[in-house]
């Protein structure tokens, strides 16, 4: 397959010999809008970020070239990466102004559209800067005011442009960057409570993105020799941006291309033969109900769903684009060839200890690992969490129960940076994680699971537990072996292969476990992973924490399973209305007045040992 | 070699294929003895409406210099228009004057809007294809072009244009001003000017003021409301420019902005002696007409006019109206029309059709009179390669009806200013 | 600065502030039930102007009245556009809908500009150009008329959805699609309705307004901007939201007039969106999620 990409970039470079001036025109659009939908990719599409005002970035980064050679005569070879530059600097104000104050989805569109709004008013109404009027460059030819009589030479550039983004698109996606975006945009709560920095990722993402887009910008203003700000800042190119990546596949690494490969020629061979006769606007009817067909029946784009002919009819998938590859896969290809590099290199189980062990500092083992104090949350008018006081020790299992609405999956938020205390501290291996963010938490060696399991469902299992090795192993590959013991260590080694998304319940909770599991944590938080399984499924699972435990982690666990509960912990906490009623050892909870009187079950006093 | 008609037969066949889908039967070979036009407007997006007319005027025009005879002194070569749609998008001012290049144009004339022709404008200088700009009055295109060919940057210049420039928009509307309240014997002093802050607002806006500065009339521009085009509201800067106590509002409107300014006017009851605008395309048409009725009676506006005296205009008027569905013979559709006459009389004189320098020779000793429009003499090029007699002309909505009032040589009605008291 | 204008401003802004909020109800409607953008929003709002400018140009009905033809019109092509696409990609990722919608914009603005040509129009007002006056100020009575329209229209939408067992069940099914799946609503056919209701209220909203706003077929991508403009600062989903954001952004815009060179009045309403967003993403009255 790599003979392919050598083969499609040689029939690339070699195409300007041969075609007309206007296919040249053609392909530089082709490429031109391929790498702006690939730079925009990189943020609208790996990390999920959906900006529809990527026009902006156009706008600045064209606007500052096209100034600084108009005004201070300087060569846009030069001033393209300024105005990149500034592209990046407002994209990470937007990013950090997005991402710091959570703005998701459909919210996040609308901000990013208000600031290109914004610019393009702005720049409507600065005479200094052209005005509504624009900015008008002089045609030279000279080279090196970034202006050519050979067309072909745009062709040249347009390429080059589209391979940088290309390959800058490549490396993220094979690196933990990469899989960390992936990750973000299936669901960043959860790739948070693994590890992942996620505003520090988005604005990386955003700015990289940014950075490219504005150099798109150089080539607009040079290519087309006017700036206006209805046209560079409008909402009409931010559309044109998105739309090419989206109709390709989001998020797949050669989906803009083939986006843009597609949409380009078709916008263009529609205004040819149907904006001749006298219906004026029905190419663009044309183009609107091929836009309409793609999501109705390409719903992933067309990279994915060409990816997978192309697999069916057995030619080689294309190497290289693995991560993605993977990504959409809706079930395991059969035979699908174990190749990926990194597999012949196995690796030992881990030893015990090690999964506790983290870089550099070792605990000494006689500390209390966790001590909560004076524990306080409150929404609203409900007192959630009051005043809890908690302590687990190094090598302890700790239940933590309580009747619904006690209080538990809170002091789990709170414990693991999801929530902020209204008062109190945890104290964690003698830190304060007060204020810290999940992922800093994670790093510090305290994982967590949730309730309602929350696996990144188009990613594969071990793509899944992937995310939460790279905690520890920044490599890739490293990781992936990593994951892949852990994979095998929560009896998911068959599967490692599924979608998330096709799993059962029982496989999900095993998943949820190995993730947080492979993050190696030293004190494991598990919110209810028995629930909803039949008895058959709970024995294995039991015995599952039950080896975690024994490798050195420390457990603290919320679980309804009394008997699970009982069984596994050497203390247990309860819960009621946010209060601390009861600690003891199993048998002492059992027999608790308090305990009986709050959880006022038969379901209870049946399960507690005799 | 091989690969070359590999591809060059794939493409055909993609062409093909496509035209047959729809419908349109497409020559694969150029017709002998037609000389190729590339015609480009925007006829859809934003700008649809005028761009529309000025691909009618344009063919109506060939179509009368083909029925005439076609190019005389080239054995009657017919002219045969390629046109293009910009879609209001620069890109596409290139995109299909590349395209249409490609068919084989040998001349080029468009496109209504600033940016996409001076995409064009780059590509006639590098693709040396002589571009006739119909309407953009945008001053640096040609300036531009001028200037790199007057540094050595450039050989020669491609690019001229029959239209009003943004700067002498502003210096004859300044001028008609003076002109109209010296003739009404009226002195108004304070002038509001209002505009649609987009290019073509702004471009005309700013070439008033600067006209205004130079002239120093004895009126002044008291205050410049511009407003985002298209506007949902224009009530809070028609009470703006009220406040100013104007004697008379210079207003430059696209025509949806005019549907929300005039009757905003009127409803503020502004004591005025006139509306009086340096330029507001479009007020002229039946649908603004029906649509404002009352609110445009005896509003004066400066625009590139039709020379109704002239017999022939008012014939193609008639037919344009006919083709059109109603529409009048105005600016855009007149501009198209006068340029492709433009370009057969420079056909007709161009030693060689072959030679794009013989073409550009014979276009820089054009001095044609035979345009539709009102001029103020001949069409020729000076040394920006701009027309100086393309000039407006002032119009007053008369009875419903526009009628070219200023100058007066071709004043068809005379003009009411003060307006009457209502 | 001028009391007598900025007190015009003031009230100029507020009365145009009906024809905003009739803008927005529909959008919110659709969004607060199915959460799907509904990019499509100005250019079905623009087929609902020009079904009544047809009714007023050709049969001579006035938009007061034949707004109820638009509504009924924008109905259908609501339940049409639920049924054969929205309901298709409910679940797809939101770039799919956003595509989808844009596609469908693209669609209508276009057969638009193919039936009715590129001009600008305005249906006339039967009011006119009918002003009240107070002292220095006036009051537009066309306005006040549409805004007197779209308090109604915010209250019957309001009975509609509190009072009605279909309502009670569209805003079960709003709140919580799983709970409403057990219960035994039937979810796709709430949708169905829910977007035609919707789609009928942007109908009837352009009928109303196309005496106030000049209209063409790009102009539906203004009236989105500003109608997701006014949505998110009333907060999405909330009636009284659009409401009171429509009369927020038009005076802003107002005032911005008075106090700006007019031609940056939109960076107010900007950037009173962005201030929202960051602080109140969910809008001044949304329903906070956590």
């Amino acid at each position: 397959m790599r003979w392919a990409v050598v083969a499609a970039l040689a029939v690339l470079l070699a195409l300007p010999a041969v075609l007309s001036s206007y296919a040249v025109t053609i392909f530089i659009l082709i490429f031109f809008y391929g790498f702006l939908g690939q730079a925009w990719n990189i943020v609208g599409g790996y990390a999920g970020q959906l900006s529809a005002g990527h026009a902006a970035f156009v706008g600045v980064g064209g606007y500052t070239a096209a100034m600084l050679s108009i005004e201070a005569g300087l060569t846009p070879w030069v001033g393209m990466f300024v105005g990149a530059a500034l592209a990046a600097l407002l994209g990470a104000i937007i990013g950090y102004l997005g991402f710091r104050f959570g703005l998701r989805g459909f919210y996040f569109v609308l901000l990013t559209v208000a600031f290109a709004e914004i610019c393009r008013i702005a720049v409507s109404n600065i005479d200094a800067i052209g005005g509504a009027l624009g900015l008008y460059i002089t045609f030279t030819g000279d080279p090196r005011q970034f202006q050519f009589r050979d067309g072909r030479v745009y062709y040249y550039i347009a390429l080059a442009l589209m391979l940088a983004a290309t390959a800058t698109a490549w490396a993220i996606e094979r690196q933990r960057f990469g899989i960390y975006l992936a990750a973000i945009r299936e669901d960043e709560a959860a790739a948070e409570a693994l590890g992942v920095n996620a505003l520090k990722y988005k604005m990386l993402a955003m700015v990289v993105s940014t950075f490219l887009t504005g150099l798109g910008g150089t080539f607009y203003a040079f290519y087309l020799f006017s700036l206006q700000p209805n046209t560079l800042f409008g909402i009409p190119l931010s559309v044109e941006i998105i739309i090419r990546p989206i109709v390709g596949g989001a998020g797949t690494l050669l989906g803009p291309i083939l986006g843009s490969f597609i949409l380009t020629p078709l916008a263009e061979l529609s205004r040819l033969y149907l904006g001749q006769g006298g219906l004026h606007g029905a190419h663009l009817i044309a183009y609107g109900v091929l836009l309409i067909g793609v999501v109705l029946f390409l719903p992933e784009g067309a990279y994915p769903r060409l990816r997978r002919v192309l697999q069916r009819s057995r030619l080689a998938p294309f190497s290289g684009h693995r991560g993605s590859d993977e990504r959409s896969h809706a079930a395991p290809v059969a035979g699908h060839p174990r190749s990926e590099p990194g597999d012949e290199r196995s690796h030992p189980a881990p030893v015990s200890g090690h999964l506790r062990s983290e870089p550099g500092s070792r605990p000494p083992p006689q500390k209390t690992l966790l001590v909560v104090r004076g524990l306080s949350k409150r929404f609203g008018g409900l007192q959630a969490v009051a005043g809890l006081d908690l302590a687990v020790e190094h090598g302890e299992m700790l239940g933590l129960i309580g009747p619904n609405g006690a209080g538990k999956t809170t002091v789990f938020n709170l414990l693991s940076g999801f929530l902020t205390p209204d008062a109190g501290d945890v104290s964690f291996r003698d830190r304060s994680l007060v204020g810290l963010p999940p992922h800093a938490i994670c790093r510090l060696g305290l994982a967590r699971t949730f309730q309602l399991v929350r696996p990144f469902p188009r990613m594969s299992v071990l793509e899944n537990v992937r995310v939460g090795a790279l905690a520890r192993h920044p490599h890739a590959l490293e990781a992936r072996a990593r994951a892949r013991d852990v994979v095998e260590r929560v009896g998911l080694g068959a599967r490692e292969h599924v979608t998330a998304g096709t799993l059962t319940l029982a496989e999900r909770k095993r998943l949820e476990l190995g993730r947080a599991l492979a993050t190696e944590p030293t004190l494991l938080l598990l919110d209810e992973v028995m629930a909803g399984l039949n008895p058959t499924e709970i024995e294995p699972i039991i015995r599952l924490i039950r080896g975690i435990h024994a490798s050195g982690v420390s457990i603290l666990l919320i679980e309804h399973n009394m008997r699970a509960v009982m069984a596994l912990s050497h203390r247990i906490v309860v819960l009621s209305f946010g209060e601390k009623i009861a600690e003891g050892t199993p048998a002492d909870i059992a027999n608790h007045p308090k305990v009986v009187e709050a959880y006022l079950g038969d379901e209870y006093v049946r399960a507690a040992p005799a | 070699m091989t690969k070359h008609r590999l591809t060059r037969r794939t493409f055909l066949k993609a062409t093909a294929a496509g035209a047959t889908v729809a419908g349109f039967p497409l020559p694969l070979r150029a017709q002998p003895k037609t000389f190729k036009i590339g015609v480009i407007h925007p006829v859809t997006g934003a700008l649809a409406e005028p761009g529309q007319a000025c691909r009618l005027g344009a063919q109506m025009a060939a179509d009368a210099i083909n029925a005439a005879g076609g190019i005389k002194s080239k054995g009657g070569i017919k002219l045969q228009l390629i046109v293009g749609d910009t879609q209001t998008k620069p890109e596409n001012g290139r995109v299909e004057a590349e395209r249409v290049v490609n068919r084989g144009t040998r001349m080029l004339m468009g496109s209504f809007d600033s940016g996409s022709t001076n995409a064009m404008a780059s590509l006639a200088q590098q693709r040396r294809v002589p571009l006739l700009i119909d309407i953009a009055a945008a001053d640096p295109i040609t300036a531009n072009v001028a200037k790199s060919v007057k540094d050595g940057q450039q050989k020669v210049q491609y690019v001229y244009r029959n239209f009003p420039t943004g700067s002498s928009f502003g210096r004859k509307a300044v001028q008609y001003f003076n002109e109209i309240f010296k003739e009404a014997n009226a002195s108004p002093k304070r002038v509001v000017l209002m505009y649609c802050n987009d290019l073509f607002g702004q471009n005309q806006a700013r070439g008033f003021q600067a006209a205004h500065k130079a002239a120093n009339p004895s009126w002044e521009i008291v205050e410049a409301i511009p407003w985002p085009e298209p506007p949902s509201d224009l009530s809070t800067e028609v009470s703006k420019a009220k406040a100013a106590k104007p004697d008379v509002i210079a207003p430059i409107t696209r025509p949806a902005s005019a549907l929300l300014l005039f009757p905003e006017i009127r409803k503020q009851r502004i004591e005025l002696m006139g509306i009086v605008g340096p330029g507001s395309p479009g007020l002229y048409e039946a649908g603004q007409l029906a649509a404002l009725k009352e609110d445009l009676e005896y509003v004066l506006t400066s625009v590139p006019w039709a020379n109704f005296k002239n017999p022939k205009t008012n014939a193609v008027a008639e037919e344009y109206r006919k083709r059109s569905g109603g529409k009048t013979f105005d600016t855009n559709s007149g501009y198209s029309y006068d340029g492709m006459f433009v370009i057969a009389d420079i056909l007709e004189r161009a030693v060689s059709l072959e030679d794009p320098d013989a073409i550009v020779d014979a276009m820089k000793t054009t001095n044609f009179s035979g345009g539709l429009m009102q001029y103020a003499g001949p069409v020729v090029f000076n040394e920006l390669g701009d027309n100086p007699n393309a000039i407006s002309t002032m119009i007053q909505i008369l009875s419903q009806k526009p009628v070219a009032v200023w100058p007066k040589e071709a004043a068809l009605q005379k003009l009411v200013f003060p307006r009457p008291k209502a | 600065m001028d009391v007598t204008l900025v007190l015009q401003g003031l009230l100029s802004g507020l009365l145009f502030g009906g024809v905003y909020s009739l803008m927005a109800v529909g959008l919110t409607l659709i969004f607060g039930v199915m959460r799907v953008v509904n990019f499509a929003h100005g250019d079905m709002m623009v087929w609902g102007m020009y079904l009544s400018y047809l009714l007023a140009t050709r049969a001579g009905i006035d938009p007061y009245l034949s707004f109820v033809v638009s509504a009924a019109a924008l109905f259908a092509l609501g339940l049409l556009v639920q049924r054969g696409l929205v309901d298709r990609v409910i679940d797809a990722p939101h770039e799919m809908q956003i595509l989808l919608m844009l596609g469908v914009a693209l669609v209508l603005e276009n057969l638009a500009l193919v039936a009715f040509g590129p001009e600008p129009t305005r249906v006339r007002s039967p009011l006119g150009a009918a002003t009240l006056w107070l002292g220095p100020v006036f009051v537009d009575l066309a306005r006040l008329v549409t805004f007197v329209v779209a308090v109604l229209l915010t209250v019957a939408l309001s009975l509609f959805l509190y009072r009605t067992d279909l309502g009670r069940t569209i805003r079960a099914a709003a709140d919580n699609t799983y709970g409403a799946l057990v219960i035994g609503i039937d979810v796709r056919r709430v949708y169905a309705v829910a977007f035609g209701v919707g789609a009928a209220c942007v109908g009837a909203a352009g009928a109303l307004v196309s005496s106030i706003l000049p209209f063409q077929p790009p102009t539906g991508l203004s009236l989105s901007v500003t109608s997701f403009n006014i949505v998110i600062i009333g907060g999405m989903g909330s009636l009284l939201g659009a409401f009171i954001g429509g009369l927020l952004v038009s005076v802003a815009e107002s005032l911005g007039a008075v106090f700006l060179k007019p031609s940056l009045k939109e960076l107010v309403s900007f950037s009173l969106l962005i201030v929202i967003l960051l602080f109140r993403p969910a809008g001044l009255f949304g329903k906070r999620t956590s």
